[in-house]
């Protein structure tokens, strides 16, 4: 994955342990000198072998971690570097989605060898959206779960998220607790 | 130009989906309908409204005018807001032109401003990767001059605290040289190293050793980089010999260490301490040492002499007013012969205090560990305390605990030289009352020896300086009790030597408590292997005795002193008294030590050569050499007891006595007065 998975991690972790935690952490796994670059891709196996770690510190399982993980990559994307590119990405939640794999289009101008996944909006009425996600990587669901989660917090959207298997990939559901919001 | 014709059969719904910000004229020129996506971003423009009223032709340059527009492609900006721009086509349509365009943006950043995403964006024409990958350059870009401006921060703090070291090094007094292990060569020399050497760091820089230095230095240098390579341990050479241009021959410590990577050995690092000042002061301490010793020996050697010099005339005085004394001669005379025996025993006593302390001051005496009888050492020290505590009518008592009645280890001379001083202190400050000697073991290993008297006692003031030479507790007693004052001050030497302390308390008019402890261990395993005495036969005939002394008053005050109890035979050299115990048979043989032609030591050693098996011939060193090497030499020679001047007649047939009875012959019997 590109370094701007690991920089939210690295983000996440100070934020909630300090600065003192992260030296710690990335000393244990041998990342003491390693400053993540954006632009750069990294191994898988470093990204799980963070996120698995994070999730032992934050005693929760890994898929529990991705979810909140998720959520806050949302939050850290429109604080921080990316604030433009979400913006430029839709001013609703059903146009963000509908607009995401453009994005990540775009992005793969930028960084030819990315793998993005994709995001396909397949409906989309007043109850709710639904999602279609395929990517590459195996067990990402529960980070999409979180980012869905996080994207409803952005569009102030009440909704509930949930997903099920959709060959070759998962189908998300978001249905809107009020939908007169949506 | 013809307009392409399949973009204006477009049905509404796909047009605003392809070109959201697509815009159609009529042939007036004013706009017939508007895209969602260019509505949103331009709400105020106006349907019926003239199209140049919105926009500008950025391109190409000219007028919006229909006929020379179709057909090709342009770039218009919105009147109201030059930043808003598009960029498309202008197809033709039978009632006018369609402009299939959409937003200019050059990141997101502008994307942002102009309030535009990605639902404004045509997905025909690559604007959307296109404002994207501009926005992801952006940020790469901040992301590349924030991690440059890191490395030039670190590169800017490294430079500073390698210029901050570098100050450091400079400032050091002490030299600091580091060379490229691999090579050998100089690549950094502080200024401390320069002016040591006196070699300027550019002469030094890039060469080696062999370069700088005498060739046995250098190879001495070398093989030490060689060492601290090989051991990876930090090599101090705390005198290394160093040849500089600027001041010589000088000493440093210097201390040497490699460091290392992953290659191996990469610099050799070498501190050197200018200790030339030390190493004259210490030569010079060194020789100066070897001068006091010489000078100790010549002291030693004086002290040795003056002993013997001062005690020969004085057995000549002791001696003889001891025979007087013994001899019958009216009262007066008898009276002025104690005068001189009371002040011949003085001198003595004075003579051997200033010895010892002589002896002391030069530490040259040593304490002794051997085997000895504790309990039959103070008795027989109280013994001789008695006969002046006898006289004063002052009682003397012994209490020895059961456990010190037994050998120990120890050196029986100084800790007797001890009690006997504070024993006669004791008795000499005490007129009524008593004086007791206790002695117990505090520790296995450990003696404490306390005598305590009904005496004049002293003051806390008398009591700070009572240990002090030459002191005693005030000039009155000085004047009253007599005495030089060195008595205490030998014994507390004394007993420090041995590991204690000497220490006292008292009270004026009541009396006085001396005290210390002695490491004094129990010896398990020593017998009393002095045999029997055995009681001589009645009627032996007269002993025969050879004595050999150059002196002759020493040779007239023993023939005074045996001339009713012995035949004595006198010669006056070593060599005489060998050849007189090679011609006839005696009892016991008197030797002085230091005799012209051949001394006593050597004449013991020769006649004890010439001894046949079996029988052992009783020999008393009588000699003015007093001090301890000497009894030791006395006892390496072969004699078997050293008396030294001055000697009464008590002491003389004392000294028979006890070799006679460790020989199991009756000259002592035979001699007794």
């Amino acid at each position: 994955m590109y370094g701007m998975v690991h920089k939210a991690a690295r983000a996440y972790a100070v934020e909630r342990f300090g600065e003192p935690f992260w030296l710690t952490f990335s000393e244990e796994l041998g990342l003491s000198d390693e400053t993540f670059v954006m632009g750069e891709s990294y191994a898988d196996a470093l990204t799980f072998s963070i996120i698995d770690g994070l999730a032992r510190a934050t005693a929760t399982s890994r898929a529990q971690f991705l979810q909140e993980f998720g959520r806050y990559w949302i939050e850290f994307a429109c604080r921080g570097d990316y604030a433009n590119l979400m913006a430029l990405s839709g001013a609703t939640l059903p146009a963000f989605l509908a607009n995401l794999d453009r994005l990540h289009s775009g992005l793969n101008v930028a960084m030819p060898g990315a793998r993005m996944p994709s995001f396909e909006l397949v409906d989309q009425t007043l109850e709710g959206v639904k999602v279609r996600y395929v990517s590459h990587r195996q067990g990402l669901e529960p980070f999409v779960a979180g980012l869905l989660e996080g994207l409803c917090a952005l569009f102030e959207v009440q909704g509930d998220v949930t997903s099920c298997p959709d060959e070759p990939g998962a189908l998300f559901d978001i249905r809107y607790r009020l939908p007169a919001a949506a | 130009m013809e307009a392409p014709p399949h973009a204006a059969c477009l049905d509404r719904e796909t047009l605003d989906f392809l070109f959201p910000c697509h815009f159609q004229v009529d042939e007036g020129m004013k706009v017939k309908s508007v895209g969602p996506g260019l509505a949103r971003l331009m709400p105020d423009l106006a349907l019926g409204a003239p199209v140049t009223g919105a926009f500008r032709l950025e391109t190409p340059r000219g007028q919006l005018e229909l006929s020379s527009l179709l057909g090709r492609q342009v770039v218009l900006a919105a009147q109201g807001d030059a930043r808003l721009r598009f960029r498309g086509a202008v197809a033709p349509q039978s009632d006018g032109c369609l402009f299939l365009v959409s937003p200019v943006l050059s990141d997101g950043e502008a994307a942002k401003r102009l309030g535009v995403n990605l639902g404004a964006l045509s997905p025909c024409d690559g604007s959307a990767e296109l404002v994207i990958a501009n926005e992801m350059q952006r940020l790469l870009t901040c992301e590349a001059k924030t991690l440059a401006a890191g490395l030039t921060a670190t590169r800017d703090a490294a430079v500073a605290k390698e210029a901050f070291f570098d100050t450091i090094l400079q400032l050091l007094p002490a030299a600091v040289m580091v060379k490229d292990a691999r090579d050998g060569r100089y690549i950094l020399v502080n200024e401390g190293a320069e002016e040591v050497l006196g070699i300027p760091a550019g002469d030094m820089l890039g060469k080696c050793v062999f370069d700088l230095f005498p060739l046995d230095e250098a190879t001495k240098f070398a093989a030490e980089d060689a060492e601290v390579i090989r051991s990876g341990e930090l090599k101090i050479e705390q005198e290394e010999a160093i040849t500089t241009r600027s001041r010589g021959l000088r000493y440093h410590i210097t201390r040497k260490l490699a460091t290392y990577d992953a290659d191996g050995a990469r610099y050799i690092v070498t501190m050197g301490e200018d200790v030339t000042e030390r190493h004259e002061a210490e030569v010079a301490l060194r020789q100066a040492l070897v001068v006091a010793e010489q000078a100790n020996v010549s002291k030693s050697a004086f002290l040795a002499n003056m002993s013997h010099e001062i005690r020969t005339p004085l057995n000549g005085i002791v001696a003889v007013a001891d025979v007087l004394s013994r001899a019958d001669i009216p009262a007066r005379e008898r009276d002025l012969v104690g005068i001189i025996q009371s002040s011949g025993g003085t001198l003595e006593r004075l003579l051997s205090d200033i010895l010892d302390l002589a002896r002391i001051e030069s530490h040259q005496i040593s304490i002794e560990t051997a085997p000895f009888h504790l309990g039959e050492m103070a008795r027989a020290t109280v013994m001789l305390a008695k006969l002046r505590a006898d006289e004063k009518g002052v009682g003397l008592t012994c209490d020895l605990d059961h456990d010190v009645d037994r050998f120990v280890i120890g050196d029986m001379i100084r800790v007797r030289q001890v009690l006997a001083n504070l024993l006669s202190n004791a008795v000499k400050f005490t007129d009524g009352g008593g004086v007791r000697l206790r002695i117990r073991r505090t520790r296995r290993d450990s003696v404490r020896f306390e005598v305590e008297d009904s005496g004049v006692g002293f003051d806390a003031a008398a009591r700070e300086r009572i240990f002090a030479r030459f002191q005693q507790a005030d000039d009155t007693i000085t004047r009253r009790f007599g005495g030089s004052g060195l008595g205490l001050a030998i014994s507390r030497e004394l007993v420090g030597l041995m590991g204690g302390e000497l220490q006292c308390e008292s009270t004026v008019g009541k009396g006085s408590t001396f005290w210390f402890e002695a490491p004094l261990p129990p010896c398990d395993g020593v017998q009393d292997r002095r045999p029997p005495q055995e009681v001589a036969e009645a009627g032996a005939t007269r002993p025969r005795i050879l004595l050999a002394d150059d002196h002759p008053t020493n040779r007239k005050v023993v023939e005074l002193m045996l001339e009713e109890q012995a035949d004595l035979i006198c010669v006056e050299n070593g060599l005489e008294a060998v050849e007189a115990f090679a011609a006839a048979e005696f009892d016991l043989i008197l030797m002085d030590m230091q005799m012209p032609v051949m001394d006593g030591l050597t004449a013991v050693r020769e006649i004890r050569k010439r001894e046949p098996t079996g029988r052992r011939i009783p020999i008393i060193m009588l000699t003015a050499n007093a001090l301890p090497e000497h009894v030791a030499a006395t006892a390496a020679a072969g004699a078997d007891l050293h008396l030294h001047k001055p000697i009464t007649a008590a002491s003389l047939f004392a000294a028979i006595t006890q070799v006679s009875h460790d020989h199991g012959s009756d000259v002592a019997q035979a001699s007794a007065p």
